[in-house]
């Protein structure tokens, strides 16, 4: 036998308590009489009884005691191993995916539904009938193993909540069958979700119960944003909206910005329409603002959480820059006008180690400081021609064969047809001292720009002059400085803007991130805590700390497979479930010692305080 | 008795009781003349008998329309009035002065009975019997001594008044022993007891109807002893003996008792009307003129 509460058997400590109190009670009033006479006669009657009536309070003491144990015993919920082997099990299934989150025609959600009815599941279980209970959110998760406890699976219950993230049923399914592989008896999966799962017949034991009947949904279900590359200070943004419907759908589509009313749109899309709009000219935010962009369909449906998108714009950072040269015009003029530098320039003379630190980045343009060294130097820097990288036999008239449009210090950069005088032959270094190195720009087997990256540290090299090239006369130059000087500085390593609800957010170490999101700007925002990863479940806005900067993460669930509500049902909403549950023969043992002790208590009463053994 | 119940005796009250007269079925013989027939015959107007006439007699007690009917010489004899020895043997034991535990206003046992006792003797005295008073528990105890006359009311009411304090079991059979041995002069008795006697009361009885008392018992118990309300585990402490009993009281239980109490009740009615003995039995719930103008009568006692 195994007792699932132990705990309960410090009760037992109040067993002397009971023995004081009812000697207590055992205390006789006195109570003067004119005679005996009578009384005695009915005692001298009675004379067959008195044995039982000398034993009665001992008996009575007995009983009560009796009844505390078993009630004792009853909280401790016992179980019988062989009833735990041989009996049913069921694995319940809950939905927690984001479709669960729709209202149906009784204003009542679809999770409120599948809660209500894997209730009635819990309070029916039995020492004879397990269950244990698999909730879904982005991923299966074992609740509650298997019990024969009510409480903890309506605890568990309790404190579910639907997610906004997206999933198959399938590993859901497969781990249910993990869990019912060991066991002898009759055994279920029960699922209750708002559709049957794709492949139902691969599981033999599966009852699915359906709390959902088709809705009409309208969903953005794309929403992003990137930096106009012929015009970096600005972004567009790209909207995709689909009609999940059986009739044609109008809808206004609200766009704001850190909660600004940019624009209004109206849509009006036939049944199953996807409709793709782009929003161009948003200005990128200054350092003050969130850059949140919001998207919002003003008419109400069944499913609130796709009728609203979240993406961010990164924010502008000024990067301080040393520029150390003898003189470069372009360079200088550069560097002036670009709004998001901020530069200083000093002759190679003037140049000392301990100012790095001070600046984003350093440009040595066509100088190499003699005591520069890869392992020990401290701070990121530009190197154009005189590179600290090894060069074989320069290179007349290269051509630029490679550019990396991924990296970005060469993203939206068309290098094609630039006329170079002379370059380095550089040569890509070996990984070493924890630098790992790229060539984003190459001349056939020739790196004409070479990448290095370690811990907070940056390096770039470009091989040639580029005042023996024509650069600096095409678009090409300022935007090539412009991301290389961005990357120097660290900015591009932010990365990640958004996510899809569900999705792992990986942290580097020193990131933090906020475990709740934030929707409107009114809301206020918690300190983030968290560390390592998250995997957020509700869409919205999650802070994310990088040290002294902070940005944000936008959160978005983007299934057209979670917003299509049309498919819902299969089973008959209304049909009762079809699963064998517990009857009142398969009551859990703690329910029968418990009414044993109620039996008892009653007996006792009638017997003892109704007199009936006098 | 308190200044409560002697306030009871008013004039009104007391005019009632003159109009009323104890009733007894035999004839005794009385010491003065009265107003009550006795055995003797006197100088009554009330016709008693004829015998033959013997020298001596007086000429105008002849009846002379019987000697011209059959020629032989009657004498009328007339009855005399005498008065009646009236005795009343008031119960004093314990068990007489006991009250529930929350009694209320009501009085003791022993308080009713001594009201009763001054009713019932003012009633003889009214009539010119003889009245006498005995306390007794386990033996007689006290004694007024013959009183007559309403003049002696007073005297009736201080002996009464003075009444020993309530004390011992009562044992009815030494008591009456005692009693017939004591009065030669045979009559009325009244005994006012609860008769919880152990030993029994019915010897007791017996013995003054075979001294040639004509006995009338007046049984005076309290509500309580009836049917007792007092539930759970007590210990039941006997006010006679100061002998306990521990007892878990249920509701059966004084079912059982209230069934038992009408027993002995019924009994000693039944022992009563067999030997013709009046019995009354009075509680001391009852107001006290209603005892004595109703329950008194009703038991055949008063008239």
């Amino acid at each position: 036998m195994t007792f699932l509460h132990l705990w309960a058997a410090w009760f037992l400590a109040g067993v002397p308590l009971i023995v004081l109190l009812y000697f207590m009670r055992l205390k006789r009033r006195a109570l003067p009489v004119s005679t005996l006479m009578f009384w005695q006669r009915i005692v001298n009657q009675s004379g067959r009884r008195s044995f039982f009536q000398r034993l009665r309070h001992l008996l009575s003491l007995l009983l009560n005691l009796l009844i505390f144990t078993l009630l004792i015993a009853a909280l401790a919920r016992p179980l019988l191993e062989r009833s735990i082997q041989n009996g049913a099990g069921t694995v319940l299934i809950l939905d927690a995916r984001a479709r669960m989150n729709a209202v149906e025609h009784d204003g009542q959600t679809r999770f409120a539904k599948a809660l209500a009815m894997a209730r009635g599941h819990a309070h029916q279980i039995s020492g004879q009938h397990q269950l244990a209970l698999i909730i879904v959110g982005a991923r299966p998760t074992v609740a509650v193993p298997f019990t024969s406890d009510e409480k903890p699976l309506l605890d568990a219950l309790n404190s579910a909540r639907p997610t906004e993230a997206t999933d198959d049923l399938n590993a859901a399914l497969t781990l249910a069958d993990s869990l019912l592989a060991s066991r002898k008896g009759e055994n279920h999966i029960v699922l209750i979700s708002d559709r049957e799962p794709k492949a139902p017949s691969l599981h033999s034991h599966l009852i699915t119960q359906s709390i959902a009947t088709p809705l009409d949904n309208l969903a953005i279900t794309r929403f992003a944003t990137r930096p106009l590359p012929a015009s970096p200070e600005t972004s567009e943004l790209l909207l995709e909206i689909q009609n999940f419907g059986r009739a044609t759908a109008s809808t206004d589509v609200e766009l704001s910005y850190d909660g600004r009313l940019l624009e209004v749109k109206p849509f009006t899309l036939a049944p199953g329409e996807r409709r793709l709009e782009f929003f161009t000219s948003v200005p990128r935010p200054t350092r003050s603002a969130r850059g949140w962009l919001k998207a919002r369909i003003t008419t109400p449906d069944a499913l609130a959480f796709d009728n609203v998108a979240y993406a961010t714009l990164p924010t502008t950072r000024t990067a301080r820059v040393l520029l150390v040269s003898r003189g470069n015009a372009f360079l200088e003029k550069f560097l002036s006008v670009d709004a998001s530098v901020k530069f200083q320039l000093i002759t190679p003379e003037a140049w000392q180690p301990s100012l790095a630190p001070k600046f984003e980045a350093v440009i040595f343009d066509n100088t190499l400081p003699a005591e520069f060294n890869l392992t020990s130097t401290q701070g990121n820097f530009l190197f154009l021609k005189s590179t600290p990288f090894a060069a074989a036999t320069p290179l007349e008239q290269p051509l630029v064969t490679d550019v990396d449009a991924a990296h970005p210090a060469t993203r939206n950069v068309s290098l094609q047809n630039v006329t170079i005088l002379h370059a380095a032959a550089l040569t890509l270094p070996e990984p070493h001292d924890g630098w790992t190195f790229s060539a984003p720009l190459r001349s056939f087997d020739h790196a004409l720009l070479v990448t290095g990256e370690r811990k907070q540290q940056r390096i770039a090299a470009l091989a040639f002059d580029v005042l023996e090239s024509d650069l600096p006369l095409r678009v090409a130059f300022p935007l090539l400085m412009n991301n290389t000087l961005h990357w120097l500085a660290g900015e591009q390593s932010a990365g990640q803007q958004s996510a899809q609800s569900g999705e792992t957010i990986t942290l580097t170490e020193g990131q933090r991130i906020t475990a709740n999101p934030v929707t409107s700007e009114n809301e206020p925002v918690s300190k983030p805590d968290i560390a390592h990863f998250l995997q957020p479940m509700h869409n919205g806005y999650y802070a994310l700390s990088d040290g002294d900067t902070m940005r944000w993460i936008a959160v978005n669930t983007f299934s057209a497979d979670e917003s299509d509500l049309r498919a819902s049902g299969g089973n008959t909403p209304t049909s009762p479930p079809s699963v064998a549950l517990a009857s009142f023969s398969n009551w859990p043992f703690w329910r029968w010692l418990a009414f044993a002790a109620f039996a008892l208590l009653v007996a006792e009463w009638w017997l003892f305080h109704r007199r009936k053994t006098e | 008795m308190s200044v409560a119940a002697a306030a009871l005796f008013d004039s009104a009250f007391l005019a009632k009781l003159e109009q009323l007269h104890l009733l007894a079925k035999k004839l005794f013989r009385g010491e003065h003349r009265a107003e009550r027939r006795s055995r003797q015959t006197g100088s009554s107007l009330e016709f008693a008998d004829y015998r033959e006439y013997t020298p001596g007699d007086e000429l105008r007690s002849i009846d002379w329309p019987a000697y011209g009917r059959l020629e032989r010489l009657f004498v009328k004899l007339y009855e005399q009035e005498q008065d009646l020895p009236v005795h009343f043997l008031v119960d004093v034991s314990a068990s007489m002065k006991w009250t529930p535990p929350a009694p209320g206003i009501r009085l003791s046992k022993l308080e009713s009975s001594l009201r009763i006792t001054a009713a019932l003797a003012y009633i003889a005295l009214a009539n010119l019997d003889r009245v006498n008073i005995h306390y007794f528990a386990s033996s007689l105890l006290g004694e007024l001594g013959i009183s007559r006359g309403k003049s002696q009311f007073h005297t009736v009411l201080d002996f009464l008044r003075k009444a020993p304090a309530p004390d011992g079991p009562t044992q009815l059979l030494p008591c009456v022993r005692a009693f017939t041995q004591r009065v030669k002069r045979r009559g009325l008795v009244f005994v006012l007891s609860d008769f919880f006697d152990p030993v029994g009361y019915e010897e007791a009885l017996s013995l003054l109807r075979h001294s040639q008392f004509e006995v009338h018992t007046i049984q005076i118990l309290d509500p309580a002893e009836l049917s007792p309300a007092h539930v759970g585990d007590l210990t039941l402490l006997e006010t006679e003996t100061d002998k306990s009993l521990d007892l878990t009281v249920s509701e059966n239980l004084i079912r059982r008792y209230c069934d038992e109490i009408a027993t002995f009740n019924n009994s000693l009615e039944n022992f009563c009307l067999q030997r013709a003995i009046a019995h009354a039995r009075v509680t001391t719930d009852v107001p006290f003129e209603d005892i004595v103008l109703r329950i008194l009568r009703d038991g055949m006692m008063l008239q």
